[in-house]
């Protein structure tokens, strides 16, 4: 059981995925503000977020950057409709873990999400 | 690094057009020295010939594609930057590529200059790198030019102040046990000095009677005495402007501290039978493994020479204090000594390495040189296994200072599997019982199987298994 932050500017996404990982006994915390998930970072314990690139007032890649500054150990998976090298690029560069293409489908949600929460716990992360 | 060395760049790709166009482009744009594979076997025997700084590769390649040949490329040197490039990239394959540790990741067709600029970049990445390695090592290696081995905080912290104080003129007084390096600590802070040009004057102070040291240290005029057929110059004054090294210096007559003394104080020696004075410009270091405090108290050591000599203390760590270089120090003897004695390459059995680190090296580091020595001169096989060690009648047998208990405490075996720590503790046990035993019979094995309570037949299939000769002991 891990928690996990989802942001996405699109209320309907982010409360998808804060269905599906529930199910799988994480604690969620869905935001579409940027502000407010990233002063929910610096307040509370988060092992793992999942970042939409294109949001409303920032970039994905902005707020994993200032994400990646306050908590350099949290897991990020990057999330986006528009895909391009560049982007990639920079999320792996600011240590995203995993960086996927939406539409995502369920199963490949799950795996991605298990797959870094694992990695961190063999760092001993957690 | 004042070396200005072209940068050398590999491209990659089994498109001979892009080859050739990517080859000529960058040779003219950049200078770089350009080299091409076709594919990524290719790549990789060039890769091992050149070492080229950079490697620019196509992804979709029969045989090793791209990412295949990243993988094998980093795993190799991670100090090269590889670039991948591809027509027909996806997302995920960018993302695995880059995961793998690509630096970059170009879409074509590209830009010129845009490729320029990452190859730029990519160039100065690996000039970094590399750099910094060539930098760590030349420190390392300063060390180990020194004479010494090892990387224990003790040592570390030694070496530091040898540094400290090398450059400067001060009195210094090297003290640690007798093989701990102190000869070697003394030539290191002559090295590193300013006179290290000029050849530094070792005087073993034991080694001279009374009235030859001092002739040999102050040096004397001709008719000083029956038989000074001429002027001699002494050894403060060959050592003008250079270094002396007084070794084991707890050992000289008290007349010739008082001497010494003088010279310490006044910067000038004056020869036997000479009216004046010469102005000497030495730095003087000395060593001991004795407690002079305690020779002061006896009256056999000048006070006031100690404190003159006493101006700058370097302690030199016995081996017990750092027994984590015990494997570095073995090694680095047995390389030395396979090369001196002609030897192929041998190797040390895990146990052997074991049985160095517990073995108390009361003869610190030159006793290790030592047993490593012999091991190579004797030992017929390329390993070295612990009987190798101390067979071949080393002084080991005949200072048996383990009890039965400490056998099984002091061999530190947590690490080591079950099996092989049975097997160690096991060993010991067996080596101490059974010499112990065959001790108090003088070598009777009949008498020692009786006091064991086991058949005489058993006791000597021990002795064999465990290579004891019971006739060393009658």
């Amino acid at each position: 059981m891990a928690e996990i932050l989802t942001l996405d500017d699109v209320l309907d996404a982010t409360v998808l995925i804060g269905k599906i990982l529930r199910k799988k006994g994480h604690v969620v915390h869905t935001f579409t503000d940027e502000d407010e998930a990233i002063a929910f970072v610096r307040q509370s314990p988060v092992d793992l977020v999942i970042l939409d690139i294109k949001l409303k007032k920032m970039s994905g890649i902005e707020v994993l950057a200032i994400m990646k500054e306050t908590k350099p150990d949290i897991g990020a998976i990057m999330l986006t409709g528009y895909p391009t090298v560049e982007t990639a690029r920079e999320a792996i560069s600011l240590g995203a873990d995993e960086y996927c293409v939406k539409p995502i489908d369920r199963t490949e949600l799950e795996e991605k999400v298990e797959k870094v929460l694992a990695a961190r716990l063999d760092q001993g992360l957690e | 690094m004042s070396t200005v060395v072209c940068p050398k760049i590999l491209v990659v790709d089994d498109e001979q057009d892009m080859l050739v166009f990517l080859s000529k482009m960058l040779t003219k744009k950049s200078g770089y020295t350009v080299m091409s594979a076709v594919s990524g076997e290719e790549a990789l025997t060039k890769v091992q010939a050149e070492s080229p700084d950079v490697v620019l590769t196509d992804i979709k390649m029969p045989g090793m594609d791209g990412l295949t040949l990243l993988q094998r490329l980093c795993a190799s040197d991670p100090t090269m930057t590889i670039i991948l490039m591809t027509g027909h990239g996806t997302i995920e394959m960018a993302v695995r590529a880059l995961k793998d540790g690509a630096y970059d990741f170009v879409e074509k067709p590209f830009d010129n200059e845009r490729i320029l600029q990452i190859i730029s970049r990519a160039v100065e990445r690996t000039r970094l790198l590399r750099e910094n390695i060539l930098l760590q090592h030349q420190l390392s290696g300063h060390d180990h030019r020194l004479g010494f081995v090892g990387r224990s905080r003790k040592l570390v912290e030694t070496i530091a102040l040898i540094r400290r104080v090398a450059p400067s003129t001060v009195t210094v007084l090297i003290r640690g046990e007798s093989g701990t390096g102190k000869e070697l600590a003394a030539r290191a802070l002559h090295n590193l000095s300013p006179r290290a040009q000029r050849p530094m004057i070792t005087v073993n102070c034991p080694a001279l009677p009374e009235h030859i040291l001092e002739s040999e240290l102050f040096g004397y005029r001709k008719g000083a005495f029956t038989g000074a057929d001429r002027d001699k110059t002494g050894l403060f004054v060959a050592a003008d402007g250079s270094s002396i090294f007084l070794d084991e210096i707890a050992d000289i007559p008290v007349s010739v501290q008082t001497k010494l003394l003088r010279v310490l104080q006044e910067k000038e020696v004056q020869p036997l039978g000479q009216n004046r004075t010469f102005k000497v410009d030495v730095r003087v270091i000395a060593s001991t493994n004795q407690d002079l405090e305690a020779k002061i108290q006896r009256g056999e050591f000048r006070e006031d020479l100690f404190y003159r000599l006493n101006v700058m203390t370097i302690t030199m760590p016995n081996l017990a204090s750092m027994a984590t270089d015990i494997p570095l120090l073995a090694q680095h003897f047995l390389e030395r000594y396979c090369l001196e004695h002609g030897r192929p390459s041998m190797e040390f059995t895990t146990d052997a390495l074991q049985a160095l680190i517990q073995h108390q090296w009361q003869g610190n580091i030159r006793e290790l040189q030592n047993v490593i020595n012999r091991c190579v001169l004797l030992s017929e096989q390329s390993t070295i296994t612990p009987d190798d060690l101390w067979n071949n009648g080393s002084e080991e047998k005949m200072t048996p200072r383990l009890t039965l208990q400490d056998t099984i405490d002091q061999v530190s075996v947590t690490h080591l599997s079950y099996q092989d720590a049975k097997d160690q503790v096991l060993r010991r046990f067996n080596d101490t019982y059974l010499t112990a035993a065959l001790k108090a019979t003088g070598g009777n094995v009949t008498a020692a199987a009786r006091q064991c309570g086991m058949e005489r037949q058993a006791l000597q299939r021990l002795l064999r298994r465990y290579r004891i000769e019971s006739g060393s002991f009658r």
